[in-house]
């Protein structure tokens, strides 16, 4: 319960803390004379108020008092009374992102990371010291002339309107004649049976309400239930008659006004924000409930395949009963594809959730090393598997942070080299089969291939025979080794031992890539492969003696027959010349580190006759041959990761059950070929 | 039945009624109560209402009901004041 009760929390504190960030992100970058976006501020007060609340479910110490310092800024920031100008944004940003970064650790363990209490209080003092900047007294709203005309006798009239800018400016739009109410309800109304929300809700189209107390009451006092302390105001576009029809039985404690007309900015016209009702029809539903559904709808498949299986191996069934079979396992399979089909629609998010966090990353990281950074992020409508969009922000950071820290050039470098001082970094995702792209694209410094192969080989990761042997691109896929670094100096940033590497091995969980290109003086591109979804692999059997494996279609390029006696010894190992590219060869059993009947046929020159069965795969931006026993089918399988004691096996992805109930191994074939299999 | 209390939780549905002002009153005054759910609530009575935003608890759900849905539910969202 209180487990569930935290992890709720914290994925909504999640959306909050994003949601302030995005609306705090715009509010630095609006022109500093342009008039502070109002949807904005309170957009942000809101996220961090409603956060503030659900702290104090939860032992978090400081915390409550930094989202309430928060509070406090982004509140006079609402009233008026300070200016949202870079310093107060940056005190909240920086909030914003440490907390974000507790968030982990408080989802595992109930309470704030260690260290973390002594950073919110420095945090507090921060932005405490920024709402002291503002005025004691809440200045008259906004400047004259923008709200109703002077002379006005109302005084509720102008804070009314200047708090409801928006219903203002969307009826504006519009040409509606709005009604502004102001009903203070007397304090014994409850016992003559008016219920002044009931009347409320019979004023016809509402556009905005707020009902508050009129007097705070101080906590811990007792109050009197049945006493009313409260006071609405609303706009409403109905007409002036049918405004004072609502309200007349309580005539003598409304005031209704017409609203002056008055052009409104057409810039806040058309931004009206999504209305809160539609958020009442979305359904939020757990993942692991999907992911059982997902489960249940792939072994569907596989139900349906060993059906085939059965009707096919029994040749003792009358031919009509078979015919029957195959008939009825054809609509099974119609039935079965489409509920997997809609299934992995269900999981299908917009990369917008992997991309939100980019922003904020940029500007901390940019503003750390004194860069001017702008970022692009382009094609966040593309679709993926929820495991996908949840698996993608990790390597997407990890590399922006990289390309901002070593790629992009210090100021006096950029001038020298021609460039604008404010360098890009483009983020663009789109989808291609089933396949999704991310690139995400510097125009820095490039990386320079021969540098990278000094470095490689200065760090014992590749011998001087195969440096020499590297081409540029080949060098390049350096970066992504284990223990590479291309930084001369540890920075704050990128420097601490996890590398590039780390990026290739996320990516490889996933069932996705990771390859680089870069032209020196012109920028770096890294382009991020994943599956549209990780629900359904596709595989191919292979045989390596009397063992099959699988391998997931997205490694092969294509398979081949090759004659024995064109394979020669290349350096170490073996290799053939294939449409004009010389191509390794490996055998899959020695890879496996298979028994002595097997690795026999890997080994091309036990026979020179006969031809070699090859499955040409890519393994990063190369290709390599796999020798194997024999192919054999090609079909879907549910992937499950290696559980228990398999867990750390090196080389694989997991195992799928086939149709005849045997239990597939299927290889991460990178893997396999980087570092061998075993555990 | 439209108040009850469950685990710390309160939840309102139904019509609200200033009946049920008196009973709710007694129960937010307790320590242990930690959230009123109002998101099967399909009228809050003005005295309901003003308890909800005197006490100030954490308020979750959002109504169904376009008029507390739209209305009166972020009014809720913007006074809890732990």
């Amino acid at each position: 319960m209180t487990d569930d009760l935290l992890q709720h929390f914290v994925m909504e504190a999640r959306e909050q803390l994003q949601a302030a960030a995005a609306d705090l992100l715009a509010l630095e970058e609006a022109h500093p004379e342009a008039p502070p976006d109002a949807s904005r501020i309170d957009s942000a007060f809101r996220a961090v108020h409603t956060l503030k609340g659900s702290v104090g479910l939860f032992d978090l110490g400081p915390l409550g008092g930094l989202l309430h310092a928060g509070e406090d800024v982004l509140g006079a920031f609402r009233e008026r009374r300070l200016r949202p100008q870079t310093a107060a944004l940056n005190a909240l940003l920086g909030c914003v992102g440490a907390i974000e970064g507790w968030l982990d650790f408080i989802a595992l363990h109930g309470r704030l990371p260690p260290g973390a209490e002594a950073e919110c209080r420095r945090l507090t003092d921060q932005v405490q010291a920024q709402s002291s900047r503002a005025e004691a007294v809440p200045g008259a709203p906004g400047p004259p002339g923008e709200v109703g005309p002077p002379g006005k006798t109302e005084p509720w009239l102008a804070p009314l309107l200047a708090r409801e800018a928006a219903a203002l400016a969307a009826a504006a739009a519009i040409g509606k004649n709005l009604v502004a109410v102001r009903y203070v309800p007397d304090r014994d109304c409850f016992f003559r049976g008016d219920d002044p929300l009931a009347l409320l809700r019979g004023i016809d189209d509402l556009q905005a309400v707020q009902v508050s107390l009129q007097e705070p009451v101080p906590a811990n006092t007792l109050h009197d239930p049945f006493a009313c302390n409260l006071v609405i105001e609303c706009l409403s576009g109905a007409p002036m008659e049918s405004v004072r029809r609502a309200l007349r039985l309580v005539g003598d404690q409304a005031a209704i006004l017409p609203v002056p007309s008055e052009p409104a900015p057409p810039s806040e016209a058309a931004a009206p924000g999504e209305p809160p009702g539609l958020a009442a029809r979305m359904l939020r539903i757990d993942a692991q409930r999907l992911d059982a559904l997902a489960d249940l709808a792939g072994e569907l498949v596989i139900a349906k395949n060993r059906l085939a299986h059965v009707a096919a191996a029994e040749a003792s069934l009358p031919p009509s009963l078979v015919r029957s079979m195959i008939a009825s396992q054809a609509e099974i399979h119609r039935l079965a594809t489409e509920i997997e089909r809609r299934v992995t629609r269900l999981r299908l998010v917009r990369l917008e959730q992997s991309f939100r966090r980019l922003p904020l990353l940029v500007r901390e990281t940019a503003a750390r090393l004194g860069k001017r950074v702008r970022l692009e992020c382009l094609g966040e409508e593309t679709e993926a598997d929820k495991s996908v969009a949840d698996a993608l922000p990790d390597p997407l950071l990890h590399i922006i942070r990289n390309a901002i820290d070593h790629g992009i050039e210090d100021a006096p470098s950029r001038d020298a080299a021609g460039k604008p001082a404010e360098a890009l970094v483009r983020v663009v995702a789109r989808r291609d089969g089933n396949q999704i792209l991310v690139t995400v694209q510097d125009d820095g410094r490039g990386i320079d291939p021969a540098q990278v192969r000094q470095r490689a080989l200065s760090k014992g990761l590749i011998t001087a025979g195969q440096c020499a042997a590297l081409d540029d691109a080949a060098s390049l896929d350096l970066i992504f080794a284990a223990g590479f670094s291309t930084a001369d100096r540890i920075t704050d940033l990128s420097g601490r031992g996890v590398g590039l590497d780390a990026v290739r091995r996320f990516m490889g969980a996933i069932g996705g890539r990771v390859s680089v290109r870069s032209r020196l003086g012109r920028g770096t591109w890294m382009l991020l492969t994943a599956p549209l979804s990780a629900a359904l692999t596709t595989v191919m059997t292979v045989a390596a003696g009397t063992e099959i494996y699988g391998i997931p279609f997205d490694y092969i390029v294509e398979t081949t027959r090759f004659p024995r006696a064109g394979i020669r010894p290349v350096g170490d190992g073996f290799g053939c010349v294939l449409r004009g590219r010389t191509l390794p060869i490996l055998s899959l059993a020695a890879l496996l580190g298979g028994t002595a009947p097997s690795r026999q046929v890997g080994l091309p020159f036990d026979d020179q006759a006969g031809e070699l069965k090859l499955l040409v795969v890519a393994v990063g931006d190369e290709h390599v041959g796999i020798s194997v026993d024999g192919f054999a089918d090609r079909m879907d399988v549910v992937l499950r990761p290696l559980g228990g004691l398999l867990s750390g096996l090196r080389g694989t992805l997991g195992t799928a059950l086939l149709g005849d109930g045997r239990v597939l191994i299927v290889l991460n074939v990178a893997e396999l070929i980087r570092h061998g299999g075993g555990g | 039945m439209s108040i009850s209390l469950h685990e710390g939780v309160i939840t309102l549905s139904g019509e609200c009624l200033l009946e049920e002002a008196e009973a709710l009153s007694n129960m937010l005054s307790a320590e242990t109560i930690r959230m009123v759910d109002i998101g099967h609530a399909t009228h809050l009575h003005a005295a309901v209402f003003q308890l909800l935003l005197m006490h100030a608890k954490i308020v979750s759900g959002i109504s169904t009901d376009e008029f507390v849905g739209r209305w009166l539910n972020p009014a809720l969202l913007a006074a809890t004041n732990v």
